[in-house]
């Protein structure tokens, strides 16, 4: 139950205060407004001071009459221009909540309510280019981490009342925003529901990006796959909210999750749209080409090299009988510890300062890549296998996790098994695919008389002028 | 639930196990041995099956029990043909097969109906893919004994084909609702269509006529040595292990489903 605000001014003073303890940035000041008490407080460092000053304070000085606090109150929210917010603040709840988000609160006194000034000033990163989506033709927009404006971006795009906007409070210590985004005529209701009620059974302490709320939007259980897909494009955001899926963004994190995002989604890029069909359907075919050989190929060249050698070319069978000869570890052993290894020198490049990463680089392509075959501690033939394969999984960077665990589960399982274990992994993958729970909606389009032109649209794409006949 | 699918697949396995005993060698006047025409026949009945299925109550005990063991027989068999086609040529992967098939039972007992209509486009577009491997790097190896002989150790037998047509089948006789007439029709006419095709161009193949002589098919197989014939040897096996695997999924599944006939269960919970 939340606490309402009370008459007294010193009551209220007190509460609040303590709420905020010995904390620097909470700021109040004792005024009067119309011959009456009052109490300005703001958090300083969230504030603009001008704003506050000159947009919402000085009108107030001209003001003369002789009300009871009660009517100041009315006659300042009804009767003055002062932009003063239209949901007032009545409980200590609502304090908090409009303090922190960089509103001023102005209580007087025999008033149990504040009036909320909105003089938000907070530090904020602004609108940059994508770093993590780059893109040929799209926008040079991206997400920003301070949530209202990422609204105003979407805003910006879809113009129509469709778009609904709502936003909650996630997390008991951080009390992040965050906003839900669908639309109107798209969305499916029930799937909203769900979401909602599972974002608001989230009791996590902490939520600072989007990706926490991730496993609570997508309840998929036994796949390395996931509904959730994150991008940090507008653009892209806006025409997935237009095709009726859910939009989330967390405060202060640039990157928004679209729910529930379809597995052959993931082998668009929004560039599609603005290419010819035909070049389009070659990339498209490019991209599931190298999907399947980045989680395949080591796998596959390992239940053919160690179980099925006379399955390959002649000279591909000398030279890499030639290499196991000339390297101490068996070619299973080998391919497992150079997959590791690239996934640890990925993930060292990752975090490292830019100027460090290169090094981290050149590092590993002259010690490992060169010395370790020149020193005949592994064999260049695998070495190749896993370096192209490790390429291809950034053809998809969407799927790059799911990518890495299985190309491992298949590298082992075939090196155990032989071509039975592929072909076990490569059912593996399908189960996993078809598990992904993606709201009821099939993750992977079904083979069905009412679906035809569904199976199709995966690998090719048609014309913008086709897609706009249909649509008539 | 929706039990549309699970008929699909009970009706299969009845309808391919009967047929299965059908053209075992004492009976082969009946059908031909070829299995393509076995397959065709096998869609068009289970078809046949399906429209009256809805009038069979389930829920009595020994239906179920009969159903069941029918499903479990086709299982079997499927596991028994599967190893020994290992343990003849890779005597040494037994225990892999039989390791496998318990874990891919597992899953395939996990399995919600959404997922297995799903893996079904997986596996049509797996066989579709392995079609075409057969096709293309075997043409110059195809003859009517490998086509129209049962025995499962010959390299390009129907054994393949009946596979490719088990997953179509399955796949033609699964929609629900409005659809579900004319998606069977649909797919069933496509399934007859694919394996006719084939089987006449295998036929023309074989015998180097007009046909064969003119079509690319000609070029591709003069630039594939005879060796490398026998190299994708290996790769269709590893899809006619995929497709094993495949048939134990539907099967557990099918197995497990038959107790579950009548109840409502949400298909997924979102």
């Amino acid at each position: 139950m939340e606490e309402h605000l009370y008459r007294s001014l010193e009551k209220n003073r007190e509460i609040i205060k303590n709420g905020f303890g010995q904390s620097v940035d909470y700021f109040e000041k004792d005024i009067n407004i119309l011959g009456h008490r009052a109490l300005i407080i703001m958090c300083e460092d969230l504030t603009d001071i001008t704003n506050l000053w000159q947009v919402n304070l000085r009108p107030l000085n001209n003001l003369k009459s002789d009300f009871t606090p009660q009517q100041v109150y009315e006659y300042i929210t009804q009767n003055t221009t002062i932009p003063f917010n239209s949901q007032a603040a009545d409980t200590f709840e609502k304090v908090q909540f409009f303090l922190t988000a960089g509103f001023t609160l102005i209580l007087i006194e025999g008033v149990d309510k504040a009036l909320v000034a909105p003089t938000q000033g907070y530090p904020a990163r602004g609108i940059s280019s994508p770093e993590a989506e780059g893109s040929l033709r799209g926008t040079r927009e991206s997400f920003c981490d301070t949530g209202r404006k990422n609204m105003a971006l979407i805003r910006r795009r879809i113009r129509s009342k469709g778009l609904i906007i709502e936003t909650m409070q996630v997390g008991t210590a951080t009390k992040t925003e965050v906003s839900i985004y669908y639309h109107r005529d798209y969305y499916d209701e029930k799937m909203l529901k769900s979401i909602k009620k599972h974002l608001k059974d989230i009791n996590l302490p902490i939520i600072t990006e989007s990706g926490f709320l991730a496993p609570f939007v997508d309840t998929t259980k036994g796949s390395v796959f996931s509904a959730v897909s994150y991008t940090e494009k507008p653009d892209v955001f806006s025409a997935k909210i237009c095709e009726g899926k859910i939009g989330i963004i967390a405060d202060g994190c640039p990157f928004a999750l679209i729910y529930p995002f379809l597995f052959n989604e993931h082998f668009s890029t929004n560039d599609d749209y603005s290419q010819r069909p035909y070049f389009v359907s070659f990339t498209k075919f490019l991209r599931y080409t190298a999907f399947v050989i980045a989680i395949m190929l080591p796998g596959l060249y390992i239940a053919l090299a160690d179980f099925s050698p006379e399955s390959l070319p002649e000279k591909l069978i000398f030279y890499i009988f030639s290499s196991k000869e000339s390297t101490p570890l068996p070619l299973f052993a080998e391919a497992i510890i150079i997959v590791i290894t690239l996934e640890i020198i990925k993930e060292a490049g990752l975090r490292l300062p830019q100027a460090i990463g290169h090094t981290v680089s050149f590092v590993a392509a002259l010690i490992i890549g060169d010395s370790a075959i020149n020193a005949g501690l592994i064999g260049s033939a695998v070495l190749i296998v896993c370096a192209v394969s490790t390429i291809m999984s950034f053809v998809v960077p969407s799927f790059y996790e799911a990518v890495t665990v299985l190309r491992i589960v298949f590298l082992i399982v075939s090196g155990v098994f032989g071509g039975l274990g592929f072909a076990f992994c490569c059912v593996f993958l399908m189960l996993n695919i078809v598990n992904v729970n993606a709201a009821g909606i099939s993750y992977f389009p079904k083979i069905t008389a009412e679906n035809k032109g569904e199976l199709t649209d995966i690998f090719l794409k048609s014309s913008w002028r086709s897609l706009n006949r249909k649509k008539r | 639930m929706n039990s549309k699918c699970i008929n699909s697949i009970i009706v299969f396995s009845l309808c391919s196990t009967l047929l299965d005993f059908m053209i075992i060698p004492q009976n082969r006047i009946i059908f031909p041995r070829d299995r393509t025409v076995h397959i065709i026949i096998s869609a068009f009945i289970a078809y046949f099956f399906t429209l009256i299925i809805e009038k069979i109550d389930f829920t009595k005990g020994i239906q179920r029990i009969a159903l069941m063991s029918v499903i479990g027989v086709k299982t079997v068999f499927t596991i028994n043909n599967f190893i020994n086609y290992f343990s003849v040529f890779y005597g040494s992967y037994t225990f892999g097969v039989i390791f496998l098939t318990i874990v891919t039972s597992l899953f395939g007992y996990s399995l919600k109906e959404k997922s297995i209509e799903q893996l079904y486009a997986f596996f049509v577009l797996t066989n579709i893919l392995m079609l075409t491997v057969i096709l293309i790097f075997s043409a110059d190896k195809l003859n009517v004994g490998n086509i129209y002989s049962n025995d499962i150790s010959i390299l390009f037998s129907g054994y393949k084909l009946h596979i490719f047509f088990d997953i179509f089948t399955i796949a033609a006789v699964t929609p629900t609702g409005k659809i579900r007439k004319t998606a069977q029709k649909k797919y069933l006419f496509t399934a007859a269509m694919i394996g006719i095709a084939v089987t006449l161009l295998q036929g023309f193949a074989v015998k180097g006529n007009m046909m064969y002589s003119i079509t690319p098919l000609q070029a591709i197989s003069q630039i594939i040595s005879g060796t490398t014939v026998r190299r994708f040897d290996y790769i269709i096996t590893i899809f006619q292990s995929v497709n094993y695997f495949a048939a134990i999924i539907f099967y557990v599944w099918a197995i497990k489903n038959i107790f579950n006939r009548g109840e409502k269960v949400e298909l997924e919970e979102i």
